[in-house]
């Protein structure tokens, strides 16, 4: 019980932490989908 | 069952009807992002059949409830846990597209959506796991028990189960490669991937434009053949989405690209789909000499050109001023090599940032070092702003290798020389200015993206793999002369012509 508790527990912290790092990730995802030549991406075509 | 297994087995029925609900609901709202309403149908029959079964199963403790139980638990933990879930969301979202995104070929290439969408399908990885453990677990206990069960037709379904995963994974294939040569008359899609907006425009624009006129210009051939324009984008993101909609989506069967930076995310993709991806591009290490192949004249042959015309004009002594960037630092590369054995002297070199605004300093220093020639190598805008303020200062004695070429402003740069691509096929010029009329030629890169075409074509045409045939030709004769390639090589190589501006207009020097 005691070790099903931990399991439970630690597997919805690494869940949480998922989801948050996945909303950042979908985020700079759609940014750089829609965007135009940012100061990080301008470099892509110097040539 | 006795009452402590029977216990157990209810404790572990219930986490498992749980945790196959919770993914069956997570799976749900996963898809109603993509198909609306209508998941409510897939919704009520997920979270239907497991109650249904479980209490069947129950009830009258018959093997064939408990097998129904088993089986939608599988395809829902199998097809919306680990498929949808891990492969389609979790997996490609983490390491598809951002921790080992170089990699991105092998896993899902779904397009990412929003972050509800993403989040049910990690929400639905995670718990199908767990549905997984206690289903087994539940399994394991209540199988023994069940009335009409026999463990000779459980290893048969079992093994049934497997042969139709198996399938199933067979058939979902992303690419097959080729399957042999395509029947007579049949459309063949070939993917042109150029940047058609930024500041290489003008470059995929005229790159565009020479592929269209290979294709015109196809003589009598056994198939059909349709080209299908992506844009690289303006970045890494966008280049990945653009290839694998080319390959994924369009199912081209060969690809012509060019520009270095989207090459290199292009290639381990036409790898992936063992199809043929000729890149006009100068960094070599894109061509591995099995899907990629690089169809540009090298780094070090340029700068051979160059040092051989420098060395015709009496140069001893060479500024050099360029933008920090790969494929410009490549032609540095080369080039100082060339210098130093051909023993012309370096005597200002100098690499600058790319919003670079002032050269001032840069430009003095250079004066200083008394040159006989200004060697500048940048991409617009930085080549123009440079270009601009050395003639400020006096400046006309300018080269480079390749850059000139697709300046914006000609004018700035009347009476340099630089090297760039040959045009051994004299009337290929005139034959595109007919075609497209009132368009600039920028003859960097086009006479390459010409052959490209047609060397994939002639792939096709010879009913063999043309990713075979390429591998084999290591030698023609083509817009920029004899192009050659040493076996195994994965680099295309000819020989660059010297060009001048003449009244703000290329020519090429004979």
């Amino acid at each position: 019980m005691k070790l099903r508790k931990i399991v439970w527990t630690a597997s919805l912290v690494v869940l949480i932490a998922l989801l948050v790092s996945a909303r950042r990730l979908v985020k700079a995802n759609q940014a750089a989908m829609a965007g135009g030549i940012s100061r990080e991406t301008s470099a892509f075509y110097g040539h | 069952m006795g009452p402590i297994a029977s216990n157990q087995a209810h404790a572990y029925a219930r986490l498992s009807l749980w945790f196959v609900l919770a993914t069956s609901i997570a799976t749900t709202v996963h898809h109603y992002y993509r198909f609306g309403l209508v998941t409510l149908l897939l919704g009520a029959l997920l979270v239907g059949l497991p109650v249904f079964c479980l209490r069947a199963f129950r009830r009258t403790e018959q093997f064939v409830a408990l097998l129904g139980y088993g089986a939608v638990s599988a395809w829902i933990i199998i097809g919306f846990g680990l498929f949808d879930g891990w492969w389609q969301s979790t997996l490609k979202l983490f390491l598809g597209n951002f921790l080992l995104a170089p990699y991105g070929a092998y896993f899902s290439w779904a397009p990412v959506g929003g972050f509800g969408f993403e989040a049910t399908g990690i929400i639905a990885s995670f718990s199908s796991l767990f549905a997984a453990y206690y289903t087994g677990r539940f399994m394991r206990l209540a199988l023994p028990v069940a009335r009409g069960h026999s463990p000779s037709l459980g290893r048969t379904l079992l093994a049934v189960g497997v042969l139709g995963l198996l399938l199933l994974g067979y058939a979902s294939r992303k690419q097959s490669g080729y399957a042999g040569p395509p029947a007579a008359g049949e459309l063949i899609k070939i993917g042109v991937i150029v940047p058609t907006q930024g500041p290489q425009a003008l470059l995929g624009s005229s790159f565009l434009k020479a592929v269209e006129l290979a294709k015109a210009e196809l003589p009598g051939t056994k198939y059909r053949y349709e080209l299908v324009v992506a844009d690289t984008g303006v970045n890494p993101i966008q280049t990945r989405a653009a290839i694998q909609k080319l390959i994924g989506v369009d199912k081209v069967r060969a690809i012509v690209g060019g520009i270095s930076l989207p090459g290199e995310i292009i290639k381990p993709y036409a790898s992936y789909a063992k199809i043929p991806h000729l890149c006009v591009c100068s960094v070599s290490r894109i061509g591995d000499g099995e899907y990629n192949f690089t169809n540009i004249p090298l780094p070090e042959d340029e700068a051979a050109r160059w040092v051989q015309e420098a060395k015709r004009r009496a140069i001893g002594r060479v500024a050099l001023l360029w933008q920090d960037y790969p494929s410009i630092d490549g032609h540095l590369l080369a080039l100082r090599r060339e210098l130093e054995s051909a023993h012309i002297e370096v005597s200002f070199a100098r690499r600058f940032a790319r919003d670079t605004a002032s050269f001032a300093a840069m430009v003095d220093a250079a004066i200083a070092s008394r040159p006989d020639v200004y060697f500048v190598e940048a991409p617009e805008p930085a080549l123009s702003r440079l270009g601009r303020q050395l003639k400020a200062a006096g400046v006309s004695n300018l080269s480079s290798i390749v850059a000139i070429s697709i300046s914006s402003d000609l004018g700035l740069f009347e009476g340099a020389w630089y090297t760039d691509s040959n045009l051994a096929d004299a009337d290929f010029a005139a034959r595109f200015v007919k075609r497209f009329p009132g368009t600039r030629f920028a003859t960097h890169m086009m006479p390459y993206a010409y052959d490209s075409l047609r060397l994939i074509v002639d792939g096709f045409e010879s009913g063999r793999d043309p990713a075979q045939y390429i591998r084999d030709k290591t030698e023609y004769s083509g817009t920029p002369g004899r192009v050659w390639r040493l076996p195994g090589s994965g680099n295309y190589r000819s020989e660059p012509a010297v060009w001048i501006i003449k009244q703000g207009k290329p020519e090429i020097l004979r």
